[in-house]
């Protein structure tokens, strides 16, 4: 059994009147990665903020294993914060001394080709996120929190994130916890996929489990069935279904179930998150 | 992260420095331009008295103001640092720099603190906290300096209206007391009266700085909460509770007190110690009678001013005290009987100096106020009020056009009672005026006259001249003394001239008072007594007594720490008698808290009163 790096117990975060948290409980093993999604609103950054400390919980904690040192707990957060009046070499250099590191290697940045002298605002997007990684890299972190910043990197650097994280994960075992709305591109990544709604999480399964336990039929017509539905697409020539919790003794009614990858499996629920059918999700 | 805040705040002392220096430069090409160094140096110091305080404006805003610029909030929160490091490492660098500009502050104020001092240094201090705070709590909500300037601003006068609104609250209490108030004719005199009445129960005081307090906590609270540190929340709870509360039942409490203020007439207080030591107060429309043993209050007396004319057998004159008539009334402090003792006509005043109590009677001058100040107002009528007769006894006695000088005196070998006047019209005679009506000439005077003790001494430019009763009852010349005299009378004395036994003090604008020695003859410049250090001053700043063996005693008051100290001219030289601590300074705060007559001093300290009996200022305890 791996040893549990970072769990929470009955977090709970309220914003004014507006519960963003409730009481979520969860455990995090050394070394795994972790997919949270979930539609736009239902808490994902506020959790991730909560455990990087940016917020303190109204109830509930967030507990770290014993030996956990500060500073190899890395964040990113979507709106990539930094001192952007900074060069890059000085908020390289900043970063060093607050995480009293020994250097910050910048193999990412020679890569994007970003100058040391380049003030941080000057930076886009993307290279605002590799600056970031670089970062949070040179931490070795323990665990890695990253929250929406691929959607705003070009293929190029996209996939220097995606390598960049599976080699971490594989030399360091880092604990990667990320947020993440384009599923396509981080498909190899997560073992494990929570999926948020109203401040809760709804699934917690392993990325396997999921992929058995969710499954599609496509009908020229529309289907009334008592089978668990997470969620119905209608175009005018078909319907699809994605079931869940599918088993196999659903195959006896004769349908034709399709197995699914990840990001559709993903789609799947937080459009039935929209427009819930029959079985409302998290039952 | 400590040497980035430092950089910060060295970054924006630079500027400030910089703007300081170039106040300097433009007030020194003013001094080039209009050759005056005065005004230099004033420009200046008001430049640069402006500039200090807009540095702890700077210092407050800047705290977070980085990370909002910068959108670096959330990485500083997520650093490895617990919140308190962060806060405390913004704040060091922030009241390290302010304490030292304080400190810079109070250094050139110690160096000359008559001409740069425009603030004492403790209030001085607590502004520039108050704007440091609250500057900084806007910090975390503006980006942009000058934005930050124009919000802060804004914050500004809202705090200043919540510091009006607690000033209102004891404002609006001493009213009610009529514990303040004598000259609010200017928006000045209005400030300085509200300060003055900080002087007020404990309770007033710390409701008032609570409400002004708001603000801070709000502000603390503010950074505590965005910062998200964690012993502030249950504070921030109970915060929000009890900040409903109070926006709810303070605005109902100051319409509550507004709506039970009663107009007055700002005619003051007076403080009146009787020949049986209890202390009279005035107190709105209320008479408060203090006694070691008891308070009692009299009420509904009206709203006037008031004066006390003097007591005897064991009643107080006082002077107008009525609500709708000008009465002269008569209290009885033991049982609170009162009496009205006489009752004014239109364009009658009362003589100032006129009371003079004498064998259960007691003698007042009115006079008809004529309406031309060219013309001298005339005499109208005496009053007498016996003593057991409740029918007020009024007799006139002359008609006259007459002299505003006018003293009663009493002639101890005629035993009667007699006022003294000068005739402008038969070319300065003096003349006493008897009780019945009868008018003795006396001599030709350029200019005052006064009678003490069977002398008469009259007063003109080359000499003063001292006249004696001989046995024949003839006035007599007995001495003159060379000298321009031109006697003039301080303004709270209700005499003209301060007597002492044998020796009467002449006030001389603009020089040292003299001492005029009836049994000399001869007449001695006064040294100063101790506390005296102000000459010029003298004048207008005497507070002279007479004390109930008729001995002058002269007060001044010590700079700092506030204190009266008290003299008797014995020998024409003053004597120390005491001292007493009085806690305020300044000659205003002293009128407004020091109350003389011939009895002794009352003096209120911090809102309780304290009696002071002669000759040696005896104290005695009040309730």
């Amino acid at each position: 059994m791996k040893k549990i790096v970072l769990e929470t117990a009955d977090l709970a975060v309220a914003f004014g009147k507006k519960q963003v948290l409730q009481g979520i409980s969860v455990q995090f093993p050394a070394g795994e990665s972790v997919l949270i999604a979930g539609k736009n609103g239902t808490g994902k950054s506020t959790f991730l903020r909560v455990l990087a400390g940016v917020i303190r919980p109204d109830r509930g904690k967030v507990v770290w294993a014993d030996d956990m040192d500060r500073r190899r707990i890395g964040f990113i957060s979507d709106s990539l914060s930094c001192f952007e009046d900074m060069t890059v070499s000085a908020g390289l250099d900043l970063h060093r001394r607050l995480y009293e590191l020994d250097g910050v290697p910048r193999p990412l940045l020679d890569r994007v080709h970003i100058d040391g002298k380049q003030k941080i605002r000057s930076l886009s997007l993307g290279e605002r996120a590799i600056f970031h990684l670089t970062l949070v890299l040179a931490q070795k972190p323990v665990v890695l929190m990253i929250d929406e910043i691929i959607h705003h990197m070009d293929a190029y650097t996209r996939e220097l994130l995606i390598e960049a994280l599976i080699e971490t994960v594989d030399s360091l075992g880092t604990t990667v916890l990320m947020i993440n709305h384009t599923f396509h591109d981080v498909e190899r990544i997560p073992e494990r996929v929570l999926l948020m709604k109203d401040g809760r999480f709804v699934v917690d399964e392993k990325t396997e489990s999921l992929q058995q336990r969710v499954k599609k039929v496509t009908m020229e017509t529309d289907w009334s069935t008592d089978l668990p539905i997470l969620f119905q697409r209608d175009s005018g020539y078909f319907h699809e279904y994605y079931v869940y919790p599918f088993t196999e003794e659903m195959r006896q009614n004769g349908s034709a179930f399709q197995d699914l990858t990840l990001p559709e499996i993903l789609k799947a629920f937080i459009g039935g998150s929209y427009e819930a059918k029959r079985t409302p999700l998290g039952r | 992260m400590k040497q980035k805040e430092r950089r910060s705040v060295a970054k924006l002392t630079l500027i400030w420095a910089f703007f300081l220096l170039l106040t300097a430069l433009i007030s020194f090409v003013d001094l080039l331009i209009s050759r005056n160094l005065g005004a230099f140096t004033e420009r200046l110091l008001i430049g640069t008295q402006v500039f200090i305080l807009v540095y702890p404006v700077m210092l407050g805003l800047s705290l977070f103001m980085d990370e909002q610029k910068q959108k670096g909030m959330e990485y500083l929160l997520s650093l490895p640092v617990s919140r308190q490091r962060i806060l405390w490492a913004k704040l060091a660098p922030r009241l390290a720099a302010l304490a030292i500009s304080l400190l810079v502050y109070a250094s050139i104020s110690l160096v000359d603190p008559g001409s740069f001092q425009f603030m004492a240094p403790l209030p001085f201090i607590l502004v520039n906290l108050v704007l440091f705070i609250i500057a900084l709590s806007l910090s975390l909500w503006f980006d942009r300096l000058l934005i930050s300037f124009l919000g802060f601003g804004i914050g500004l006068l809202v705090y200043a209206g919540l510091a009006a609104a607690a000033f209102l609250v004891a404002f609006q209490y001493a009213l009610t007391q009529g514990l303040v108030i004598q000259y609010v004719k200017t928006p000045r005199s209005l400030l300085e009266n509200l300060v003055s009445s900080l002087e007020l129960p404990p309770w007033v005081t710390v409701a008032s700085f609570t409400i002004m307090l708001a603000p801070f906590a709000g502000a603390f609270w503010a950074v505590a909460r965005r910062l998200d540190i964690r012993s502030c929340r249950m504070a921030g709870l109970y915060l929000r509770r009890f900040s409903l509360t109070l926006a709810v039942t303070l605005p109902l409490a100051v319409i509550l007190m507004v709506l039970n203020i009663r107009p007055q007439r700002f005619g003051g207080n007076f403080f009146y110690l009787t020949a049986d030591r209890q202390v009279l107060e005035r107190k709105g429309d209320r008479l408060v009678i203090h006694t070691p043993e008891s308070v009692r209050i009299m009420k509904g007396l009206g709203h006037a001013q008031t004066i006390p004319l003097g007591d005897g057998d064991g009643w107080v004159y006082l002077d107008r005290w009525s609500a709708d008539e000008e009465d002269i009334v008569r209290v009885q402090p033991r049982t609170l009987k009162l009496e009205v003792a006489y009752r004014f006509r239109s364009q009658e005043t009362l003589t100032q100096g006129s009371f003079f109590y004498l064998d259960d009677q007691a003698l007042f001058l009115i006079e008809e106020k004529s309406g031309r100040q060219s013309e001298a107002n005339s005499l109208k009528a005496s009053v007498a009020v016996s003593a057991g007769n409740r029918v007020p006894l009024v007799r006139k006695i002359r008609e006259e056009k007459v002299a505003f000088q006018r003293l009663i005196g009493f002639d101890e070998w005629q035993r009667r009672r007699f006022w003294l006047s000068r005739r402008y019209s038969d070319g300065g005679i003096v003349q006493r005026i008897w009780e019945d009506g009868t008018v003795e000439k006396l001599t030709r005077a350029g200019g005052s006259a006064f009678y003490h003790g069977g002398k008469l001494v009259t007063f003109g430019d080359m000499a003063a001249s001292l006249y004696e009763w001989d046995e024949t009852g003839a006035l007599q010349k007995r001495a003159e003394i060379p000298g321009r005299f031109n006697p003039r009378f301080p303004r709270r004395s209700r005499l003209p001239l301060q007597k002492g036994v044998g020796q009467f003090l002449i006030f001389q604008e603009g020089s040292n008072p003299l001492c005029l020695d009836l049994i000399q003859p001869a007449v001695t410049p006064v040294s100063l007594g101790p506390g005296m250090d102000r000459a010029r001053d003298l004048f207008s700043q005497a507070l002279v007594y007479i004390d109930d063996q008729s001995r002058p005693v002269y007060m001044t008051v010590a700079d700092q720490p506030g204190e009266l100290v008290f003299s008797r001219l014995e020998d024409c030289t003053w004597q120390l008698v005491g001292r007493i601590a009085i806690g305020v300074t300044g000659w205003k705060k002293i009128h407004d808290n020091f109350w003389n007559n011939s009895h002794g001093v009352v003096v209120r300290k911090r809102g309780r009163l304290h009696a002071f009996l002669y000759p040696d200022l005896r104290q005695i305890t009040l309730k």
